[in-house]
């Protein structure tokens, strides 16, 4: 990877967590270790993220909720586990550089602890399918090789029947999936864009080839893809670009082993432009016509998106995906007009994706 | 500290140096309301001041009380001498800052000098965080002491524009960040056109975006014909001119919401709507409905207006958004 951890914080209540131990042991000898009550918030502004210092610290809150979405969007029901915070890749577009209040890589070292607690909840719930996702606070796996979470997550998966686990990742940190035995009920799934926006907005992170690579080994390996053109950017020659990815895709991925793939065009809340601006302030990532979306996030107006979701889904179905390509947080108008149907509300959407889940696991 | 110890005295105004002196916060203010207080009930509180290396009188508070009697064409005032009292210029200058919190509101360029000073006179930053900036009403943030350090890199006018309100800190915010060039052009044209704080906001961000996306500099955009006409034209007044101005550029950094708002409009337009309703939209077109808002006292009242809007035909051509 193209990141390194100089500095580790181990907070006075998390030393005596064994995944905290674990992930100490790992730290490369040239990182500095120290123990403390906290990091101080004072000081930081969201320009100075830091990405070379990783705190370990027991989370006091919930590690499982739903998925934010708002009601004027289609939302697909996921649930996000929340192991972590902030990501050692540095994407010009994360909305992460806006969203939290702490600056460094945050790993929640009691996520064991809080899985027995999770799974009783869901035992109890009675429902058919949990949707469950660690990507949206961090990626799934830049920090696997440190903090193990490959041999920590699946075996929770494997206890509990109604629990599909997403490892969403724009690495290909892959080491951890290839050595652990079970593989039913978890899909691993990339982010992509095209070659040029990975190359110029995803620093840090590897290229989309080296990334399906990746994908190819472990499809190679049974585990079950999907994959996430989550933001989608209008750009020069986008659909070249985008076609070129999907080509790609073409060339290292089985389609009908992938069990969804979900398109999103780019948002942001309305803060996150001067953030943009003041660290990447070469980016054309906001050139487009960006207005205030009925929940307040700023997206491209309407026919442009619907114009880049048509365009891929047609492409998408060219290369082999006839069904599971879903629109992350879109109204359904615009579902109706890019795709021909529309799942009509989140209900409907989440629905979809359990079906999916559920043949695509033999779920009972 | 305790300035009990001082010592009343009458000090010759000519004494006094020109100028702000070491401990003075005053910045931007206007001394006609503080002339005419002296005027009518003479100086109520009077300034402090202490001796210096050179053994002249440095200015510890009061600074402006000082320049009114100047004005007022007085020849002496009565002061305490806090020399014995307060031996060191970091004792004098919180002394200062103290005596001033307590009895104004500082403005941001103020508040800009007092946060410099204190870094001067070895004041820990970290004391800085925690005490002095929440009593300046300031978030305890580093990012917010750098940006009011770098507010006393502006130009005097741009300084003195904002100490007076006559633009806001979020444009003070952008303009730190910009080189000078940028930031002389904006900061013209928004005295040029008279902005108010929305206004003066969205044109930096629509001048901004429409440079990078165009790759052209702020003066180009600005000295285009377009432009100019709007600005020099003389049947317009200031208001009229700085909305023309926006909309120009509004329609330049959005071409096609610009083009279908416009569509929809002149679709609206076309449509001889009875008084009592009326169609609204999305001004962003994001959501797919229109709304109709019908006035009416009574239900057949209501049941009138139904009646007409029924035999309207031309509701009919109302496109879909986004097709007309």
């Amino acid at each position: 990877m193209n990141f390194k951890i100089k500095k580790a914080v181990l907070e006075k209540d998390a030393e005596k967590y064994p995944f905290a131990q674990r992930a100490v042991g790992q730290l490369p000898s040239s990182c500095l270790v120290g123990v403390t009550e906290g990091l101080p918030l004072q000081g930081y502004e969201e320009f100075d993220l830091e990405k070379e210092t990783l705190q370990l610290l027991s989370f006091p809150g919930q590690l499982l909720k739903p998925c934010p979405g708002t009601r004027e969007y289609l939302c697909c029901g996921y649930q996000i586990l929340n192991i972590g915070t902030n990501c050692p890749l540095d994407c010009s577009y994360c909305i992460l550089q806006a969203y939290f209040n702490q600056p460094c890589l945050r790993v929640f070292v009691n996520v064991e602890q809080e899985l027995e607690a999770i799974g009783k909840a869901l035992h109890l719930s009675g429902r058919k399918v949990f949707r469950i996702g660690t990507g949206e606070f961090t990626d799934s796996l830049a920090l696997d090789p440190i903090v193990k979470w490959t041999q920590v997550l699946p075996s929770f998966v494997a206890e509990h029947e109604n629990v599909v686990l997403e490892f969403k990742t724009k690495t290909v940190s892959i080491e951890g999936l290839l050595s652990s035995t079970y593989r039913d009920r978890i899909v691993v799934s990339w982010s992509l864009n095209s070659p040029s926006i990975a190359a110029a907005e995803e620093h840090g992170a590897p290229s989309i080839r080296k990334r399906l690579e990746a994908a190819r080994t472990c499809q190679r390996e049974g585990y079950t893809l999907g994959f996430h053109f989550d933001p989608l950017i209008e750009h020069p020659s986008w659909k070249e670009e985008y076609a070129r990815t999907i080509d790609l895709l073409d060339h290292y991925v089985d389609p009908l082993k992938v069990i969804w793939l979900s398109l999103g065009c780019l948002r942001y809340m309305p803060s996150l432009k001067g953030v943009i601006r003041k660290r990447f302030p070469q980016t054309r990532i906001l050139d487009g016509e960006f207005v205030p979306g009925l929940d307040g996030k700023m997206r491209y107006i309407k026919p442009v998106r619907i114009e880049m979701y048509g365009f891929m889904k047609e492409k998408l179905v060219q290369w082999g995906m006839e069904s599971g390509v879903y629109l992350c947080m879109e109204s359904s108008d615009v579902w109706q007009k890019a795709f021909g149907w529309s799942p009509e509300n989140s209900d409907g959407l989440s629905e979809y994706l359990d079906r999916k889940a559920v043949l695509a696991f033999a779920l009972c | 500290m305790n300035l009990r110890g001082g010592e009343g005295m009458r000090l010759e105004l000519e004494k006094i140096p020109e100028g702000a002196g070491p401990y003075t916060t005053s910045y931007g203010f206007n001394l006609e309301v503080l002339c005419e207080s002296i005027r009518k009930v003479g100086v109520l509180n009077p300034p402090l001041v202490a001796r210096n290396q050179e053994g002249a009188f440095d200015i510890v508070s009061g600074y402006r009380r000082i320049l009114a009697l100047k004005a007022l064409g007085e020849h002496e005032v009565l002061c305490i001498d806090v020399t014995p009292v307060l031996t060191s210029p970091p004792e004098r200058f919180i002394a200062a800052f103290y005596e001033n919190l307590a009895t104004r509101k500082f403005n941001d360029i103020e508040k800009a000098i007092i946060l410099h000073k204190l870094l001067g006179y070895d004041v820990q930053k970290d004391e800085i965080l925690a005490s002095f900036m929440p009593l300046l009403y300031l978030p305890s943030h580093e990012g917010t002491l750098k940006l009011y350090l770098k507010l006393l890199d502006l130009e005097e006018n741009v300084q003195k524009a904002l100490a007076r309100e006559e633009i806001s800190m979020n444009v003070a915010k952008a303009f730190v960040d910009m080189e000078k060039g940028a930031r002389e052009i904006l900061f013209a044209w928004i005295n040029l056109l008279a902005l108010n704080f929305n206004q003066q906001i969205k044109f930096i961000e629509y001048v901004h975006d429409i440079s990078i996306k165009e790759n052209a500099a702020f003066s180009k955009l600005l000295s285009e014909g377009s432009v100019l006409a709007i600005a020099e034209n003389p049947r317009l007044n200031k208001p009229q001119k700085a909305k023309a101005v926006l909309e120009f550029l509004r329609v330049r950094r959005f071409p096609r919401l610009a083009r279908a708002q416009h569509a929809v409009e002149s679709a609206l337009s076309s449509v001889s709507m009875p008084p009592e309703a009326s169609i609204h939209y999305d001004p962003y077109l994001e959501s797919p409905y229109y709304r109709l808002e019908i006035k009416f006292t009574h239900g057949k009242d209501l049941k009138r207006t139904i009646s007409r809007l029924h035999a309207l035909h031309e509701l009919e051509a109302i496109p879909e958004l986004w097709t007309g």
